[in-house]
């Protein structure tokens, strides 16, 4: 479904991605660990183009990202993106946030938009905020929001960066409990947290990434309980 | 006093004929404003620069020296006349100016809807820019191409945020206007030195202007206020 290789990223002299090779199958749930600073987001923002790569090669469900043919915009529109700060519009209610690509890019008609709209809400447990805007939402409430609007555009992909990591304890579960549901429908997830709970529940595979590189991977299993790296060991402790 | 009584109400055909002046050359501001604010934030690097230029033009140089240019120097009093005929014919000349006002007023609109274009720009650019980077991201991530991510999800945030200072390029403008004076253009500065030099009293007449301009922008500074605190719950 997804498929990196050679990936380079540098900003100016500073090299964040130094080769990264990875392959992700259709239903596939991959979690990303790492360090502060060792190019986890920057590696998801390659995965959807939000940042150019230097070099190397993506595709897509077979559809090649640096091929300058590519219109980058359908690319993105079947690739989610969950962010850490939620990123919800703010001049727009719940249901136009879920509504607004719909609208625009797949030029859905209002009430087909909204029927989905309203189904999405429901998925994530909010069938009565359609009409709120998110300052009057919980931290919680506004990544789930985030979330139905990612769904909206009926992704192939979906990736988060640390959906859980600015959101105030109590509300990391009901975020989790939305992210597992999807894993367990079947949708092809990467997603950078540190929730090692959540990477045993429902990932097939851990990557672990150190200064632009996948220093280490495989199943929750042999990554947690059996760490080869050195890095990856002083890293785990750190978070266990 | 008397004088005062007595001239009134040409002062209030100058005030409202700042006003009028004001008004459109800050709408067409708004416009021009829009489109070189655009301009200024474009990955293109000849629009990017035409755009700096204009801006550091009518920003870097005397307004006084724009409406002289404008007025004086190009050929464009002919073509005002010929406008003025074109509108006039069609009964569709502003209410506030005479119609032998016409080719200063136009002058006037254009020399003020060009400077305030620069300011305005310079307030668009920078509504735009307070933007945080992660609402264009999610706008794209979700397949926006960049004019539609622009249009449904920056610009709307940006035009709440540059409501103040809008409101406060209209009141400069609105001052500003007294300059068209020096063109013949009968605004408010403008009837109250015929009024002086008709009259020879100065001082009642003159601060019965500056009353008026008190008046209009006392009125804009508090319906900007009130937009500011309304906007700011609402943010
Ligand atoms: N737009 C940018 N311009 C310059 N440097 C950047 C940019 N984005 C990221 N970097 C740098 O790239 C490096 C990797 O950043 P990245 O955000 O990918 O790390 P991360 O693994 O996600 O870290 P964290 O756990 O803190 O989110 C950092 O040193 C960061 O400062
Ligand atoms: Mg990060």
């Amino acid at each position: 479904m997804i498929s990196v290789e050679g990936l380079h990223k540098s900003f100016g002299k500073l090299k964040v991605l130094n080769g990264i090779d990875c392959h992700v199958s259709p239903r596939e749930v991959v979690v990303v660990i790492g360090p502060s600073g060792s190019g986890k987001s920057t590696f998801l923002r390659c995965i959807n183009m939000l940042e150019d790569p230097t070099a190397g090669k993506i595709s897509i469900d077979g559809v090649s990202l640096l091929d300058p043919k590519t219109n980058i915009n359908f690319v993105r529109a079947e690739v989610g993106m969950v962010f850490q700060r939620f990123n919800l519009f703010p001049h727009k209610s719940a249901l136009e946030n879920i509504c607004l690509a719909p609208l625009k890019v797949k030029k859905l008609s209002k009430g087909d938009a909204e029927s989905l709209g309203h189904s999405l809400l429901k998925k994530v447990g909010l069938s009565d905020k359609a009409n709120v805007y998110p300052d009057q939402l919980s931290g919680g409430q506004q990544q789930r929001v985030a979330i139905a609007r990612a769904l909206a555009m009926q992704p192939k992909v979906m990736l988060f960066d640390e959906p859980t990591s600015a959101l105030d304890p109590e509300m990391v579960g009901e975020v989790l409990a939305v992210m597992k549901d999807l894993a367990r429908e079947g949708m092809t997830m990467v997603v950078v947290t540190h929730e090692m709970g959540f990477a045993r529940e429902v990932g097939d595979r851990v990557i672990f990434m150190d200064e632009g590189l996948i220093v280490e991977e495989g199943t929750p299993e042999e990554l947690f309980l059996d760490p080869r790296n050195n890095r990856l060991k002083a890293f785990l402790s750190k978070i266990l | 006093m008397e004088v005062v009584i007595k001239t009134f109400p040409v002062m209030l055909m100058g005030a409202a004929a700042t006003l009028g002046v004001t008004l459109t050359s800050v709408a067409f501001g708004c416009i021009i404003g829009l489109i070189v604010g655009l301009a200024r934030l474009s990955k293109k690097r000849s629009i990017k620069l035409a755009a700096t230029a204009y801006v550091d033009f009518f920003r870097g140089t005397p307004l006084l020296v724009q409406i002289m240019i404008i007025y004086f120097a190009l050929p464009l009093p002919q073509y005002f006349r010929d406008l003025q005929t074109f509108f006039v014919d069609r009964g569709i000349a502003p209410w506030f100016i005479e119609s032998h006002m016409f080719p200063v007023f136009l002058a006037g609109v254009v020399a003020c809807s060009l400077n305030s274009g620069a300011y305005i720009a310079e307030i668009f650019r920078a509504g735009v820019q307070s933007i945080e980077r992660g609402q264009v991201e999610a706008a794209r991530s979700l397949g926006m191409t960049a004019g539609q991510a622009m249009r449904y999800v920056i610009l709307p945030q940006a035009f709440k945020r540059v409501i103040p200072p809008l409101g406060n390029e209209f009141i400069a403008m609105l001052k500003d206007t007294s300059l068209l004076s020096v063109i013949g253009f009968a605004e408010l500065t403008r009837r109250g030195q015929l009024i002086v030099g008709q009259t020879y009293v100065a001082l009642p007449v003159w601060f019965t202007v500056a009353l008026l301009y008190l008046a209009m922008t006392f009125t804009f500074s508090r319906l900007v206020d009130y937009t500011e605190r309304r906007l700011k719950t609402g943010d």
